[in-house]
């Protein structure tokens, strides 16, 4: 998977590209406008990540300029902006995501995750993690061939999980991911310890292994055993 | 009072005082006049008086008294009486009350017999005469305060009003409102120059205005990119496997604060974008409809707090608002209505055509109700409350004049907006 970052920000940039790589993606940047047209216009990439204020340029006119290619690569919108406003402009030149600054990355690479699932059309949407194996057309989950019955909020769980594994994902990055700005953080670590419980239980019970490791006073890990 | 009916008063009070003492003045003038008048002829008459005496004798004696006007007595002492011009009142039977007259008292002799005489003549009565110049006087005043009011009726309405449409123009002024100008010319050189100073304020006021609001919204938006690399660095450094527990806790707590102050940063802009009229289509709202959609979003919250929910919703309820605000508005109300909610409480929601009423179950209230709506006024110690909500919503309602009240009746705390 080939994605293309656009972010004038180099601390920014370079912290992203690191995560991205070691999720396994081939990750290009490129810091100003004419360097992300210039990029465009040359290479194909399954996946954009574009800021939308850029020296040179808009960000928004990178998009249109991936629209006209017609190619099929997915495009999130990293913005500081984030007024209602902003957000339908950016969804409306045809971007499928956007994402407030500052963000978890582990939130982006989720939603980069769901993109790049929903674009490739060929391919089965399955993910497979040692003994689970989700399908994400008909959100069946299987443990060793079982089915797995979850709550909406514990199959989210799950494919943040899924989406973030072996990472030190917080608690904070949780709640934002499942409730939003909707909720507060105190409460919200409560509800979340409850989901996680249920969520490990029912895997056990199916036989599964216990890949949910609570890291004290932080957040949890999803490894593989 | 009006500019117009003081300086008025001033003229009035002024105009009284010249006409009191023009009045005594008038009077005084007149009577001396008449006195003047009446004292020649008295004079008069008493030359004549003298030659007929002189000429006829004693025959005419009895001829000039029949008159009344004139009193002829023989005397022998000359001394004690009192002689010349002087006032006199005579009792009148007729008008039972006192006639004033003008009396001469000479002596004179005829064939050398003394005799006093007294020449009476009436003075115009100086009662009718004060009746006369207060009614003139008072004519004159009317007249003069009735045509003031006419003419001030008549400046008001021609001369000062470019004055009052330039008053009704920058009456509802607000920079973040529309913009004014084009104020009517004027031919009066005052108002022309008000007109050209508050030209120029207002276009500096603007000016000033939209410059802080760039300020303000870059600034806000430049905030957020360093906070997002600082939140970017912290959680690439929990990933870090060769950091202590107690390292990585420290970490957590910077990645904590940069959230907390992202967050705030938002709420602020988001406030004053509210403030200035930043959210101007306004469209009709289903309430009942944004209420239910809300409250399912929840759903999952108030279940997991064990909340029991009870609502009234009129299904019919529509409110000319922005579509944003109104949104803003119930996210904020109702995640109040769960985040300072106990385990195990209640939220009662009851819309209906003309309010909507959000109660509550929560803890005691710590501060004070009326500065519930206060900025950065926060309930709990709680570092996760930015303490804008309430100020959010109050905004919004002032923005759409709505009311918000707050009311708290142990346990139970309330807040209900009045459209």
């Amino acid at each position: 998977m080939k994605l293309l970052l656009v972010e004038d920000e180099k601390e920014l940039a370079s912290d992203i590209s690191k995560y991205l790589i070691e999720e396994g993606y081939l990750i290009e940047s490129a810091s100003t406008y004419n360097e992300g047209r210039e990029k465009l216009s040359l290479y194909d990439y399954d996946c954009v990540i574009i800021d939308i204020t850029l020296p040179g340029g808009n960000g928004l006119d990178l998009i249109r300029m991936i629209k006209e290619k017609l190619l099929n690569t997915g495009i999130i919108i990293i913005s500081a902006k984030n007024s209602l406003d902003d957000r339908i402009m950016g969804l409306e030149t045809g971007s499928d995501d956007y994402l407030t600054k500052p963000f978890y990355l582990s939130e982006l690479n989720a939603r980069i995750k769901s993109i790049l699932r929903r674009r490739n059309f060929s391919g089965n949407k399955e993910i497979i993690i040692d003994e689970i194996k989700m399908t994400l057309n008909d959100s069946q989950i299987l443990i060793y061939d079982k089915p797995l019955s979850l709550t909406k909020k514990e199959y989210e769980l799950l494919l943040f999980f899924a989406a973030n594994i072996n990472r030190v994902i917080t608690k904070e990055s949780i709640a934002e991911h499942l409730w939003g700005d909707s909720i507060d953080t105190t409460d919200s670590f409560d509800f979340i310890y409850t989901h996680i419980k249920n969520l490990r239980k029912k895997i056990l019970d199916l036989g599964g292994k216990d890949h949910i490791q609570t890291i004290y006073g932080m957040g949890y890990k999803f490894i593989i055993l | 009072m009006k500019l117009l009916t003081k300086t008025n008063l001033y003229y009035t009070l002024f105009a009284l005082i010249i006409f009191i003492i023009g009045g005594f003045a008038f009077f005084y003038i007149i009577q001396n006049e008449i006195y003047e008048e009446i004292d020649e002829a008295l004079l008069f008459r008493k030359d004549t008086i003298i030659k007929q005496l002189n000429s006829g004798g004693e025959k005419y004696i009895k001829e000039l008294a029949a008159g009344g006007e004139v009193s002829i007595n023989r005397i022998n002492d000359k001394s004690g009486i009192p002689l010349g011009i002087s006032d006199t009142l005579i009792f009148n039977p007729g008008e039972k009350e006192g006639e004033q007259f003008r009396r001469l008292s000479f002596i004179t002799d005829i064939n050398n017999t003394p005799y006093h005489i007294n020449i009476l003549r009436s003075v115009t009565d100086s009662d009718s005469l004060v009746d006369g110049i207060a009614m003139a006087v008072s004519i004159i005043f009317s007249l003069l305060l009735g045509g003031g009011a006419l003419l001030n009726y008549y400046i008001s309405k021609r001369i000062w009003k470019p004055f009052y449409s330039v008053l009704d123009k920058i009456k509802d002024y607000r920079p973040a409102g529309e913009i004014i100008g084009g104020f009517p010319a004027s031919n009066i050189s005052e108002f022309s120059k008000l007109n050209d100073v508050i030209e120029r304020l207002v276009a500096k006021v603007q000016n000033d205005f939209i410059n802080l609001k760039q300020f303000t919204e870059n600034a806000s938006h430049e905030i957020q990119t360093p906070l997002a690399v600082i939140k970017t660095k912290s959680e690439m450094l929990l990933q870090r496997e060769d950091l202590d527990l107690k390292t990585l806790k420290e970490i957590m707590s910077i990645n904590e604060t940069a959230t907390r102050l992202s967050k705030l940063n938002q709420a602020l802009l988001q406030l004053m974008k509210i403030e200035n009229l930043q959210y101007q289509e306004s469209e009709k709202i289903d309430l009942g409809r944004l209420l239910e959609t809300k409250l399912e979003k929840l759903n999952e919250l108030i279940t997991m707090k064990n909340i029991k929910l009870t609502k009234t919703i009129n299904k019919i309820v529509f409110v000319n608002m922005n579509s944003s605000l109104a949104d803003i508005l119930l996210s904020n109300l109702l995640n109040n209505s769960i985040k300072h909610n106990i385990y195990g409480g209640e939220i009662n929601i009851n819309l209906t055509q003309d309010s909507l009423s959000i109660k509550n179950t929560g803890n005691d209230l710590k501060i004070r109700p009326e500065k519930l709506f206060g900025r950065f006024v926060k309930e709990s110690n709680s570092h996760e409350s930015i303490g804008l909500g309430l100020s959010i919503v109050k905004q919004i309602c002032d923005n759409n004049k709505f009311n918000v009240n707050y009311i708290y009746q142990h346990p139970i705390h309330e807040i209900k907006i009045t459209f």
